[in-house]
C-alpha cells in the first residue's frame, strides 16, 4: 500500500492530528534541495567526471575522455608537486603554530583578568575581515620600497634585515602562513575557551590539595580534559589552511616562481587561466580527497574521543 | 608572599595580551589612520597619525574608485541571499525536526557531506552550471550560488527546533493551523535567536567573499567590495591613502556587525565549526 500520510515527531497515540500527507515535508526541503543539489551537489559529482576528459571548457562536444591520464600526468608535474609540498608545509607549520597559540591565550584569558572579555573580544576581529583585506593589508605593511616593517627593522637598528619580504622565495610562504595564523587564533581561542568552561572548578581544587602549580594544572587537569576540544581544532585548522586562497591570490599569487604556490591557486590557474578544465579538475579531486580523508579521521577521532 | 605573587602574575599576565593586543590591533588601527592622511604625509611617514583628518581618500575611492557602486553591489548579492540562506534553510530545519518521513535520514546525510565539502574544489563544474544557465555576470550566479551554502544553517535550526516544547506546537495543530501555519506563526517566531545567530554569521561570510565573484563577475559595474578592492589595487598601486580607505570600507561594515552582535556571532561560528 502506498503510503500517504507521514508521522511528526512527538505526535501521540491520538489520531487525527498526527499524521499529515506524505509531500508536506518535501515542500518545506524543495528550495534548499534545489539550490544545493545544482549549484553543489552537482559540481560535487562533476569534478570527478570532467577530471577523467581533456577539455577547454567551452562546449560539452569537445570533451574528450582520456581515462586517468591527468592523474599520472600529476605525478609528474613539479609544480603540481610544489603545491602539494607547499599545503603540507602550510598545515604543519599553520596548524601547529595556531593551535598551540590559541590553546595558550585561551587558558590566559580563563585566568579572569578584569580586561579579559574586552581582550578576548578584540582577538576575534580578524577572523571577521575578509581576506583580501588581510592580505592588502600585510602587503603594504611588507613593502620593499616603503612600507612600515622595514623602515622599523631600520629604526631599531636592525637595518641589516630589510628585505623584499613577499619577494623573497624563503620568506613569501612562511610570511602567508604568519598571516593566516594572525587572522584566524581569535577563532580557535574561542573554541578552546568554549571548551575550557566545561571543566569543572572542583577538578583544579583537587590538584591544588595534591600542590600542583600553575603548569601541573594545565598538564594534569586541563590538557587530558581537552583533548576532544584540542582535536576539533587541530582538524578545523587542518582543513582551512588547506583551503588557503584568497591570502595567497592577493599576497604573492604563488609566487615568487612558484615559491608560495598551493593546490587550490594552482587548480584556479590550469582551470581558468590555461582553460584546462580536465586538469584542473583533477587536481580539485585530489584536494577534495585529501579534505575528505581529513574529515574522516576528525570523525572517528571525535568518536572515540568521546 | 601571596598577594605579590598575584600581582607579579597578573602583570605578566597584561603584558602577554597587551603585547597580543598590539599585534592584532595595530595593522587595524594603522589602516584606518593612514586611510585619513594624504599620500604624501604616509610617505614622509608611515607611522605618524594624521595631521588633520583627510577625507580626500574616502571621497576619491568612493567615486573615481568606483567603491559607491561596489558597496551597493556587495549590499544588493548580501542582504537577499542571506536572507534567502535564513528562510529556506529555516524550512528545511524545521522539516528534518518535526517529520519522521521515508528517506529523512538519507536526505540529512546528503546535506551533512555538503558541509565537508570545500568550496573550491568544485569551482570548475559550477561555473560550467552558472554559465550554461546564462548567469555570469548577473546578482543572480552570487546569490544562487550562496543559497546553495546553507547546511551549516539547516543543522543549527534542526538543532533549535528538535528543542521547542512539542505541547506548543500540537496544540497549535489541534486549533486547526496547518504545518506552514505552525512554522510561520509559531515555530518561526519562537526561533528568532537562532535566526540571528545565522544571519549574522552568514552575512560575515557572503560579505567577504571573494572566490565566487572572482569566477562569476566579468564587467566592473558588476563587482563587490572584496574584488573591487583587487581592481582598485591595480590601478592605484601607488596611492596607499586611498588603498587605505578603500580596506576600511570594506572592513567596517563586518566589524560594526561583529562588535554589536559579539556573543550570537561567537556562538554561531563556533556552534557551526564544531558540528562541521
Amino acid at each position: 500500500m502506498r503510503q500517504t500520510q507521514v508521522g511528526t515527531r512527538g505526535s501521540g497515540k491520538k489520531k487525527g492530528w498526527g499524521v499529515i500527507p506524505v509531500y508536506v515535508p518535501w515542500l518545506f526541503l524543495l528550495p534548499s534541495l534545489v539550490f544545493y543539489l545544482v549549484f553543489k551537489a552537482i559540481p560535487i559529482f562533476g569534478t570527478f567526471i570532467i577530471s577523467f576528459f581533456r577539455w577547454e571548457g567551452i562546449s560539452f562536444a569537445t570533451m574528450d575522455f582520456i581515462g586517468i591520464r591527468n592523474y599520472i600526468t600529476l605525478l609528474s608535474d613539479e609544480v603540481f608537486l610544489l603545491a602539494l609540498w607547499n599545503n603540507i608545509i602550510f598545515i604543519l607549520m599553520g596548524v601547529s603554530m595556531v593551535t598551540v597559540f590559541a590553546l595558550f591565550i585561551a587558558v590566559l584569558l580563563e585566568k579572569g583578568l578584569r580586561l579579559s572579555n574586552f581582550f578576548r573580544g578584540t582577538y576575534f576581529i580578524p577572523a571577521v575581515m575578509s581576506m583580501v583585506v588581510i592580505g592588502v593589508t600585510f602587503t603594504l605593511f611588507l613593502s620593499p620600497e616603503l612600507g612600515v616593517v622595514n623602515p622599523f627593522l631600520e629604526r631599531i637598528g636592525l637595518g641589516k634585515f630589510t628585505r623584499a619580504w613577499l619577494g623573497d622565495p624563503q620568506f613569501a610562504l612562511p610570511i602567508v602562513i604568519l598571516s593566516h595564523v594572525w587572522q584566524m587564533f581569535g577563532f580557535y581561542m574561542f573554541i578552546f575557551i568554549a571548551g575550557l568552561k566545561n571543566i569543572p572548578d572542583e577538578l583544579y581544587e583537587a590538584a591544588h590539595i595534591d600542590g600542583s602549580g600553575v603548569w601541573g594544572d594545565f598538564l594534569h587537569v586541563t590538557l587530558p580534559l581537552l583533548k576532544p576540544v584540542v582535536a576539533v581544532v587541530v582538524v578545523l585548522a587542518m582543513i582551512n589552511t588547506l583551503k588557503v586562497f584568497d591570502l595567497i591570490y592577493v599576497m604573492t599569487f604563488g609566487g615568487p616562481g612558484n615559491a608560495s604556490q598551493v593546490l587550490t591557486l594552482r587548480m584556479y590557474l590550469v582551470g581558468f587561466m590555461h582553460n584546462y578544465m580536465g586538469y584542473g579538475s583533477a587536481i580539485a579531486v585530489v584536494f577534495l580527497l585529501l579534505t575528505l580523508a581529513i574529515s574522516a579521521v576528525q570523525l572517528k577521532v571525535t568518536g572515540s574521543l568521546k | 608572599m601571596q598577594t605579590r605573587q598575584h600581582i607579579l602574575s597578573t602583570i605578566v599576565l597584561y603584558i602577554i595580551f597587551g603585547s597580543v593586543f598590539i599585534i592584532v590591533a595595530y595593522p587595524l588601527v594603522w589602516m584606518l589612520y593612514s586611510s585619513l592622511k594624504p599620500q604624501w604625509e604616509i610617505f614622509a611617514n608611515p607611522f605618524s597619525l594624521p595631521n588633520k583628518f583627510f577625507l580626500g581618500n574616502y571621497v576619491k575611492v568612493w567615486t573615481r574608485g568606483n567603491f559607491g557602486t561596489y558597496f551597493f553591489n556587495s549590499i544588493l548579492v548580501t542582504v537577499p541571499s542571506v536572507i534567502g540562506i535564513v528562510f529556506f534553510s529555516s524550512l528545511a530545519g524545521y522539516a528534518f525536526a518535526r517529520f519522521k518521513f521515508k528517506g529523512d535520514k538519507i536526505v540529512f546525510f546528503f546535506f551533512l557531506i555538503g558541509i565537508i565539502i570545500p568550496v573550491q574544489s568544485i569551482i570548475i563544474p559550477s561555473f560550467q552550471i552558472v554559465s550554461k544557465l546564462g548567469l555570469i555576470d548577473t546578482y543572480w550566479a552570487l546569490i544562487f550560488t550562496y543559497f546553495s551554502w546553507g547546511q551549516v544553517a539547516i543543522l543549527i535550526l534542526r538543532a533549535f527546533f528538535r528543542s521547542l516544547p512539542q505541547e506548543i506546537i500540537e496544540s497549535a495543530k489541534m486549533d486547526g493551523c496547518s504545518e506552514f501555519q505552525i512554522y510561520g506563526r509559531i515555530a518561526l517566531p519562537l526561533a528568532k535567536p537562532a535566526i540571528a545567530t545565522v544571519a549574522i554569521f552568514y552575512f560575515v561570510w557572503v560579505w567577504n567573499n571573494f572566490l565566487y565573484p572572482l569566477l562569476y563577475v566579468t564587467s566592473d559595474e558588476m563587482n563587490t567590495i572584496p574584488l573591487g578592492i583587487m581592481l582598485f589595487r591595480g590601478k592605484y598601486s601607488v596611492d596607499w591613502g586611498a588603498q587605505c580607505a578603500a580596506l576600511s570600507i570594506a572592513t567596517i561594515p563586518a566589524v560594526v556587525i561583529y562588535l554589536l552582535f559579539q556573543d550570537k556571532f561567537v556562538r554561531g561560528l563556533t556552534a557551526g565549526a564544531v558540528k562541521g
